[in-house]
C-alpha cells in the first residue's frame, strides 16, 4: 500500500527534500546540537578571516585580561587574553580550525582504511579473513591512547600528518566489522549475486553496489567515531604529544590554561567548554542520523 | 484415539459477527479506512474463505477482530465473537480474555510464531493452563492430547522438541493445536498453508476441515488461493481495497461469479488443466487512493462512467449471493475462460540436433556438519533450443540446486553439464562472464535480486555497461527497448526498487535478465512470492518473450498448475533425484511415478480433476 504513495510522490530531488523534513521534524535538542555544529564548522572555515588579531601575537602589558575587557593598547578582547596576553578568541578559532582538520581528515582515513580491509575480510574469507579479525579482536582489546604513546615515542612529535593519520587510525577495528559483517550478508543477499551472475566483477559488485547500501551504517559509525577523534587529539595535544607549537589546537589550550584555573578560568575554560559542546552535539546528531538512516530502528 | 474434548456445540451463538465494520488508521486529519464497512458472518461449524490480492484487508479484518491492532487504529460498527462483543470502546484487557478463550489465530510462518526456545510441550501446556484455568499436571495431559488431535507424527517425542527440530507442516501442527487449546468457538486462518508444499498443505486442510467437524468451531479462512477455497470452504467473502465486493457459496462464487473483480481473480489461477492464466491489470489501489465510486472500477473491464462516480449498494438474490457492482456479471459472462482450458503448449519450434543444455548424470554435494550432503544425485536431462522445461518438486528437492548447477553457482561434484557443447564454466572465472551472456536467472523475490539504491532503468542497462555493449546512447535507446518489451513505462526507469510494485519490479529483473539476448533462461520461482492476478501477467510476458526472443527456459517451481501452459517437459524431483521426466502432456495424463500421482492428487484445484468441470452449483 504505502509503495503507491511513495511512486506518486516520487520527484528527482527527494532526497535532499527528504532530509530536509527530517531536519525539521527532528526534535528541538537535535537542532540545537545541528546549530552549534554548523556554527563549529563555519569557524573552523573562516578562521583566518574572523579572528580579530593574530593568535601568535603577544602582549606583556595586557596579560591575563578576563572576557570583555579591553587592554592598555585599546585592543578588546571579547574572550580575555592568556597569560601572554594573547588573545584568547583568536587562539580558540584557530584552535578549532586546527582541531576540526584533524579530526576531519583522521576520521576519513580511518573510515576508508577500516571499511577497505573489512570488504577484504568479507571478499577472501578463509586465513585472510581470520588474520583480519584476530588484528580486529588486538586492536578492540587495548586502550588506543597506549598504541598512539608508544607510537608517538617511537617516532617524535611534531610530524602533523603522522599525528592525523595516527588519530585517524583509532576506531579502524569497528568500521572493519561494521563493513564485514555488513558486506557477508549483502553478498548473500540477491542484488550482489545478481550482478555477480550477470558477469559483474568483484570492484563493480563490492564499490558500486555493497558499498551505497552499508553507507548508511557507515556513516552512522563516522558520526560515533569523530566525537572519540576530537577527544583523542585534544587528550594527546593536553599530555602535550600531539599539536606542537607555534601551532594550536584545543587541547593545548586547555593544557597551558591549567595552570591558571583558579585565577584565570577562562583560558581553559572556554576551550573546554567548546570541546565539551561540540563532541555531544556530534553525539546527539549522531544518536538522530542512526535513527533516520537505519532502516532496522526507524519507525514506519 | 483420544476422546475428544471439545465442548458441546453453542449453536444459539454465532462465531463471529461482523457488522458494518470500518477500520481507521492515523488520526483526526488523516484519518483512512483501512476497511470500509464491511459486514461478515460466520455460523457454527462453517468455514469461510476471505479472498484477494493482498493489500485487500483480509489480515486486518482478521486482526481487528481479535482487538491486535495498535493504538493508532480505530474501529467503527462491531463485532462480536460468541457473546463477546467487541467495539471501540472495548476494554484492552477485555480482549485478552476473548483471544484465545473464544478465538484464536493461526498465521502463515508457524515456526515464527513460535517460541523458539521453549520446547513445544512446554508451550503448549502454559497456554492449556492458562487458558482453561487448571494446574499444570493436567494440562500437560491435555496438551498431549492436542499433538495427537493434530494428527503430529510421534506425539509423545515431538512434546519435547524444540521448534527449529521440526518441519514447516509440523510447526503449522503445533500452531493448530496452540489455538485449539482454548476450545475457541472460531478460528482465524491467516494463510496457514502458503509457505508448505503441496503435499503438506493438502494434509494441513484436511486437518482444519476435520477439526471443524469435531468442535464445530467457525473458521475465517484467509487466503489468496482460490484452489484452497473451493478445497475446504463453504462460503466465500471476496474483498477488494478494503471491502467486500462478492459474497456466496462456494458454488456460487466459482461457477457463476457476478463481480468482475471474482472473475478476474478466478481467470488468474493456473490450472491442472492447463488454462492460460489471464491476470488483472493494475493494482489495487492504497486505501487514501481509493476511488470516489467503485474501487475496481479502474482495472474493470465493464466499468462505465457511473461506476466511477457513485459507489455501487450490496444487492443479494434469494440464494443469498450478494454481490457490489452496477454490471453484475450474467452467468454466461461469468464462466470463466478456465472453461476454454485446452493446452497450448508446445508451439514454439523445438530444433532438432545437439541439445543446448545437457546434464550428464550431474551430481551436487554440500558440505553440512555432519558430513555430505547430496542435493541432487546423478541427473541426466537434455534441453533442446526453443524448448521449456519444467522442474517440479517440493522444498528439499534439489529443483533450486539443479538451477545453480546449470548457471555454474555450484560446482558438479559427479557428472558434467554442459552448455553449447561446452562445459558450464563456474562462476567468477573469466569464461563465465562470457557465458553469463547465453544463460540468465529469473530469481524468486525481485525486491532482494534489485539494488534497493540505484534506480531501475540503470540496473537494466549494467549488464550492457558490464559487458562493454554500446555507447551511452545505444546502452539508453535498447533500455528503453526493453523497458517497453516487458511492459514498463519509460518513466519507470527513474524509479527505485521500492517505489514500485511487485509485478513491476519482477519486470524489471525479466528486462535485465534478457538485456544480453541469452538463450537460455532460469526462472527459479519466478513467480512465487507474487499476487495470482499479477503472477498470471508475469507468465504471459514470459510466454510472449519466449515467442519473441526464442528463449529456451528451465521454469523451477513448486506450483504443477503453472507449468502446462508454459513448458513442453516436466522433470519430476524428489529428494534429488530425478523421479520422472516427461513431455507435459503425457505427464498429466498419465504420470506414472507414484510420487507424481500424489502431487498431482495434492494440488487444490478450481477445476475438479476428474470431469474437467468446476464444481456445479446447488
Amino acid at each position: 500500500m504505502p509503495r503507491a504513495d511513495i511512486a506518486e510522490h516520487f520527484e528527482p530531488h527527494s532526497k535532499l527534500r527528504a532530509m530536509l523534513a527530517a531536519i525539521t521534524a527532528s526534535p528541538g535538542l537535535v537542532k540545537v546540537a545541528l546549530l552549534w555544529l554548523l556554527l563549529i564548522v563555519f569557524i573552523a572555515i573562516t578562521a583566518r578571516w574572523i579572528m580579530p588579531y593574530d593568535y601568535q601575537a603577544t602582549s606583556l602589558l595586557t596579560r591575563l585580561l578576563p572576557p570583555g575587557a579591553t587592554g592598555l593598547d585599546g585592543n578588546f578582547h571579547l574572550l580575555g587574553t592568556d597569560h601572554l596576553g594573547r588573545d584568547v578568541l583568536s587562539r580558540l578559532f584557530t584552535s578549532i580550525q586546527l582541531t576540526m582538520s584533524v579530526a576531519v581528515f583522521g576520521t576519513l582515513f580511518g573510515a576508508v582504511v577500516g571499511s577497505s580491509i573489512g570488504f577484504v575480510a568479507a571478499r577472501f574469507r578463509g586465513w585472510v579473513d581470520d588474520i583480519i579479525m584476530v588484528l580486529v579482536d588486538f586492536q578492540a582489546s587495548m586502550p588506543f591512547v597506549i598504541i598512539a604513546l608508544s607510537v608517538i615515542a617511537v617516532t617524535g612529535t611534531g610530524n602533523l600528518l603522522l599525528f592525523v593519520l595516527l588519530v585517524g587510525f583509532q576506531g579502524w577495528e569497528r568500521y572493519a566489522r561494521i563493513s564485514r559483517g555488513l558486506t557477508l550478508s549483502a553478498v548473500n543477499h540477491g542484488y550482489a549475486a545478481s550482478v555477480r551472475l550477470l558477469g559483474g566483477g568483484t570492484m563493480r559488485v563490492y564499490l558500486l553496489h555493497i558499498l551505497p547500501n552499508i553507507m548508511a551504517a557507515l556513516i552512522v559509525q563516522v558520526s560515533i567515531n569523530f566525537p572519540e577523534t576530537v577527544i583523542l587529539e585534544t587528550s594527546m595535544s593536553f599530555l602535550g604529544v600531539g599539536i606542537q607549537p607555534p601551532n594550536t589546537s584545543l587541547g593545548n589550550l586547555l593544557s597551558y590554561g591549567r595552570d591558571y584555573l583558579l585565577n584565570a578560568w577562562w583560558i581553559a575554560g572556554i576551550p573546554g567548554m567548546t570541546i565539551f559542546l561540540t563532541t555531544l552535539s556530534m553525539s546527539i546528531v549522531g544518536d538522530w542520523l542512526r535513527d533516520v538512516l537505519d532502516p532496522t530502528t526507524s519507525r514506519r | 484415539m483420544t476422546e475428544p474434548i471439545a465442548r458441546p456445540l453453542r449453536s444459539e451463538r454465532l462465531p463471529l459477527q461482523i457488522s458494518a465494520l470500518s477500520v481507521i488508521l492515523g488520526g483526526e486529519a488523516a484519518a483512512v479506512p483501512i476497511i470500509d464497512d464491511i459486514s461478515l458472518t460466520v455460523g457454527v461449524g462453517e468455514i469461510v474463505g476471505l479472498v484477494g490480492e493482498s493489500g485487500s484487508g483480509k489480515s486486518v479484518t482478521c486482526l481487528a477482530a481479535l482487538g491486535l491492532l495498535g493504538p493508532d487504529w480505530s474501529l467503527r460498527g462491531d463485532i462480536r465473537i460468541g457473546s463477546a462483543h467487541l467495539d471501540q470502546r472495548s476494554d484492552p484487557r477485555s480482549l485478552t480474555k476473548v483471544r484465545g478463550r473464544d478465538a484464536a489465530m493461526i498465521f502463515q510462518d508457524a515456526s515464527a510464531s513460535l517460541n523458539p526456545i521453549q520446547k513445544i510441550g512446554k508451550q503448549l501446556t502454559d497456554t492449556v493452563a492458562r487458558l482453561q484455568g487448571i494446574s499444570r499436571v493436567k494440562a500437560r495431559t491435555i496438551a498431549l492430547d492436542l499433538l495427537h488431535r493434530v494428527e503430529m507424527p510421534e506425539p509423545e517425542e515431538r512434546f519435547h522438541s524444540y521448534p527449529f527440530q521440526l518441519s514447516g507442516g509440523q510447526n503449522q501442527r503445533v500452531m493448530i493445536a496452540l489455538a485449539l487449546a482454548g476450545q475457541p468457538l472460531l478460528l482465524l486462518a491467516d494463510e496457514p498453508t502458503t509457505a508448505l508444499d503441496v503435499t503438506v498443505q493438502s494434509q494441513i486442510l484436511d486437518l482444519i476441515s476435520k477439526l471443524r467437524d469435531d468442535t464445530g468451531m467457525g473458521v475465517v479462512f484467509v487466503t489468496h488461493d482460490l484452489g484452497v477455497v473451493s478445497e475446504v470452504c463453504d462460503r466465500v467473502a471476496v474483498m477488494y481495497s478494503g471491502r467486500i465486493v462478492e459474497a456466496g457459496t462456494v458454488a456460487q462464487i466459482m461457477s457463476a461469479p457476478c463481480h468482475p473483480y471474482t472473475k478476474g481473480l478466478i481467470d488468474s489461477m493456473p490450472t491442472l488443466g492447463g488454462h492460460i492464466p489471464n491476470g488483472i491489470k493494475g493494482q489495487v489501489p492504497s486505501p487514501d487512493k481509493r476511488p470516489v465510486g467503485c474501487a475496481f472500477a479502474p482495472r474493470c473491464f465493464k466499468a462505465s462512467t457511473q461506476c466511477s462516480q457513485e459507489r455501487p449498494g450490496e444487492t443479494t438474490d434469494n440464494h443469498g449471493h450478494s454481490v457490489s457492482c452496477f454490471h453484475s456479471l450474467t452467468e454466461a459472462e461469468g464462466i470463466s475462460d478456465v472453461e476454454n482450458g485446452g493446452a497450448s503448449v508446445a508451439e514454439f519450434p523445438v530444433t532438432e540436433g545437439e541439445p543446448l543444455l545437457s546434464l550428464k548424470s550431474a551430481a551436487c554435494d554440500y558440505k553440512t556438519r555432519n558430513g555430505v550432503f547430496r542435493a541432487v544425485a546423478k541427473v541426466s536431462l537434455d534441453l533442446r533450443e526453443g524448448e521449456s522445461l519444467a522442474v517440479i518438486g517440493e522444498s528439499g528437492s534439489g529443483k533450486s540446486t539443479i538451477g545453480k548447477l546449470i548457471l555454474g553457482i555450484e560446482p558438479t561434484s559427479e557428472g558434467k553439464a554442459f552448455f553449447g557443447g561446452q562445459q558450464v564454466p563456474l562462476l567468477g572465472t573469466q569464461a563465465h562472464k562470457i557465458f553469463a551472456r547465453s544463460v540468465q536467472l529469473v530469481p524468486q523475490n525481485p525486491y532482494l535480486s534489485l539494488d534497493p539504491r540505484a534506480p531501475i532503468g540503470k540496473q537494466i542497462e549494467e549488464p550492457l555497461v558490464i559487458h562493454r555493449i554500446g555507447t551511452a546512447r545505444e546502452r539508453q535507446a535498447k533500455r528503453n527497448e526493453l523497458l517497453e518489451a516487458v511492459g514498463l513505462a519509460r518513466a519507470h526507469a527513474d524509479r527505485y526498487p521500492h517505489e514500485i510494485s511487485g509485478g513491476q519490479c519482477q519486470r524489471a529483473v525479466i528486462a535485465r535478465a534478457i538485456s544480453l539476448g541469452p538463450k537460455l533462461l532460469i526462472c527459479d520461482e519466478a513467480t512465487a512470492s507474487l499476487d495470482v492476478s499479477v503472477q498470471a501477467r508475469i507468465i504471459e510476458l514470459l510466454r510472449n518473450l519466449q515467442r519473441q526472443f526464442k528463449l529456451s527456459m528451465v521454469f523451477i517451481t513448486h506450483d504443477l498448475r503453472l507449468v502446462r501452459s508454459l513448458c513442453n517437459r516436466v522433470a519430476v524431483m524428489r529428494s534429488g533425484e530425478l523421479v520422472e521426466l516427461n513431455e507435459t502432456e503425457l505427464l498429466f495424463a498419465a504420470p506414472r511415478h507414484p510420487y507424481t500421482r500424489e502431487l498431482l492428487a495434492s494440488i487444490p484445484d478450481v477445476v475438479s480433476e476428474s470431469s474437467g468441470h468446476r464444481l456445479s452449483s446447488q
